[in-house]
């Protein structure tokens, strides 16, 4: 069963078509590795597929309903969830309150009514499971924009996790990571993986073999293939648009 | 914010106002008048700082709420014969709705395109009280009439010319406008609005429609500008164009950024600095717009955080 699929999907900018036609489906509970060279539409794709930009055509199905013309807000609360590629985490505030900005659009979904109260105490229980999750509890009262690089990144999955969506959208997650934080970030992904789909856009090509069930490869906006893990090691169109051999 | 930090800063805001509760004693006359009229204006600057210090956005154009609440509540009274109650009640719902309106078409732009959009309405509505002098003769402005100097209130007389209890009306709004900010900044809407100043993009992508946060700001704004204008115009028993100009915009931008912007006392420490310092400058020179000048540039260069943002920032994280 498809969670999120996309029919003949295009957007161009100034005549230079960034996604031209795409037609792509992902499956519930699966981790969708998304890669291709720079330039390749990967961005631009979910960047259409979270809302922050609008297709010149095409259709973007969620669960069987079309959600091509709702806004980007709208589509999280629906379950669509976008980590920034770069960076965005709400620098001037705490960790704890990063989370639970999050957190509270979680709690008022969970509530029974609209206008019923969010319980404050709802919104630290979640803001807390997230960032032990994501290993930041021990600096919860510190200023996000004081946290190094690579906790920054962890906040940034962390905020999105806290509004625990059905589909994670992670836009270069590792870009910038060191080692033993990308290992800290696989630990994360087999952790969460067990409720969620994810579409990982990745430059990191061990990492999308290791964790991705299938993958999708772009190459001048267009699907130059698709397949698991394996089978893209070894398809030549892909070894010669992306790996270069 | 824990419990114990919540308890802290509701105690030190009580505090504040059992202090302006004293100050009456030791006031000699003529100061007595001049807190009661700061204490109206920091109702004033604390609904700007509802914009501006939390939501992050800055108006040039909040006397026009302000105005709206001095002219509904002071027309009522003088052409229709309203009582003081019905008319402030009224007044700080035309200046609400006043607010929505001007944000249904102001919050589509951000920035500088903001500031200059609220100017423009801000300046319509100063050219409308003098264009329709027939019924606010302008900047003659009008005396409102004896018979609106006071009214009854569950059975107790509440006669406005008396001085004293001008101070107990104007200290009880401004308690009242301290408290609903301070809780509303601590709410999960005071979050909201917090989110959309640091990061608005971000916010949208966590599902929050950031436009109704940032109206539902920009009314509550201008409903306590607007009760902050009915207020003056029923305490003082006086309308007229000038409050509806451009100076008392500046004036409430001006007092939120001395006290600290994003700070619930920040604005109402910045009235009373700010009044004063006017004050003070205006017995030696006709220029005394020149201090509000001199005193803006130098906050937004040096001092862009005011008083209370400082002491935030140095030790009293936990000041709402």
């Amino acid at each position: 069963m498809s969670i999120l699929s996309t029919r003949d999907l295009s957007k161009s900018f100034g005549g230079i078509a960034a996604v031209d036609g795409v037609d792509f489906s992902v499956k519930e509970r699966e981790i969708r590795g998304i890669i291709g060279p720079n330039g390749a539409g990967k961005t631009t794709l979910v960047s259409l597929l979270s809302g922050r930009i609008r297709p010149d055509s095409g259709r973007i199905i969620y669960r069987g309903v079309d959600i091509t013309g709702s806004p980007s807000w709208k589509r999280v609360r629906l379950g669509i969830a976008y980590t920034f590629q770069i960076t965005s985490v709400y620098p001037g505030l705490t960790v704890y309150e990063n989370a639970a900005i999050g957190a509270q659009m979680r709690a008022r979904q969970e509530s029974a009514s609209r206008w019923a109260r969010v319980r404050e105490s709802h919104v630290e229980e979640i803001s807390r499971e997230c960032l032990r999750l994501t290993g930041l509890e021990s600096s919860w009262h510190k200023p996000a924009g004081e946290l190094a690089y690579g906790h920054q990144r962890l906040l940034e999955i962390a905020i999105g996790l806290a509004l625990d969506p059905p589909l994670l959208i992670l836009d270069e997650p590792t870009q910038g990571l060191s080692e033993s934080e990308i290992e800290e970030f696989i630990r994360l992904v087999g952790h969460i993986r067990v409720r969620k789909t994810i579409i990982l856009i990745e430059h990191n090509m061990p990492l999308v073999m290791a964790l991705a069930d299938r993958i999708t490869v772009m190459d001048q906006g267009r699907v130059l293939a698709e397949d698991d893990p394996a089978r893209i090691r070894q398809d030549r169109r892909v070894q010669e648009a992306y790996l270069g051999e | 914010m824990t419990r114990a930090t919540g308890r802290k800063s509701l105690v030190l805001h009580l505090g504040v106002v059992a202090l302006l509760f004293l100050l009456q004693f030791v006031l000699p006359e003529y100061h007595h008048l001049t807190v009661t009229r700061i204490m109206i204006l920091a109702v004033f600057a604390l609904g700007y700082n509802v914009l501006f210090g939390y939501t992050g956005l800055l108006s040039l154009g909040h006397a026009m709420f302000f105005a709206c609440g001095l002219y509904a509540a002071g027309l009522t009274v003088y052409h229709l014969g309203w009582d003081v109650l019905p008319a402030f009640l009224f007044a700080v719902a035309v200046a609400g709705a006043a607010a929505a309106a001007v944000g249904m078409i102001a919050l589509r732009t951000t920035g500088v395109a903001f500031m200059i959009v609220t100017l423009m309405f801000s300046q319509v509505v100063y050219l409308a009280t003098l264009y329709f002098s027939r019924y606010t003769r302008g900047d003659e402005g009008l005396v409102l009439p004896a018979r609106a100097r006071s009214f009854e209130l569950v059975g107790i007389h509440v006669n406005l010319a008396d001085p004293v209890t001008r101070y107990y009306i104007a200290l009880g709004l401004l308690a009242a406008g301290i408290l609903v900010v301070h809780r509303l900044v601590r709410s999960g809407t005071g979050r909201e609005w917090i989110a959309v100043r640091e990061n608005e993009s971000r916010t949208r992508m966590l599902g929050y429609n950031t436009f109704s946060i940032k109206l539902k700001a920009l009314t509550v704004s201008g409903a306590l500008s607007g009760a902050a204008g009915a207020a003056y115009a029923l305490l003082f028993a006086y309308v007229g164009s000038t409050f509806a100009s451009i100076q008392y915009s500046i004036d409430a931008l001006l007092f939120t950024l001395l006290g600290g912007a994003g700070t619930v006392l920040g604005p109402v420490l910045g009235s009373f600095i700010m009044f004063y310092l006017i004050d003070i400058f205006s017995e030696y020179t006709t220029a005394y717009l020149l201090a509000t000048g001199v005193v803006l540039i130098l906050l937004i260069l040096y001092f862009s955080v005011g008083i209370l943002g400082t002491l935030r920032r140095k030790w009293l994280h936990w000041l709402p």
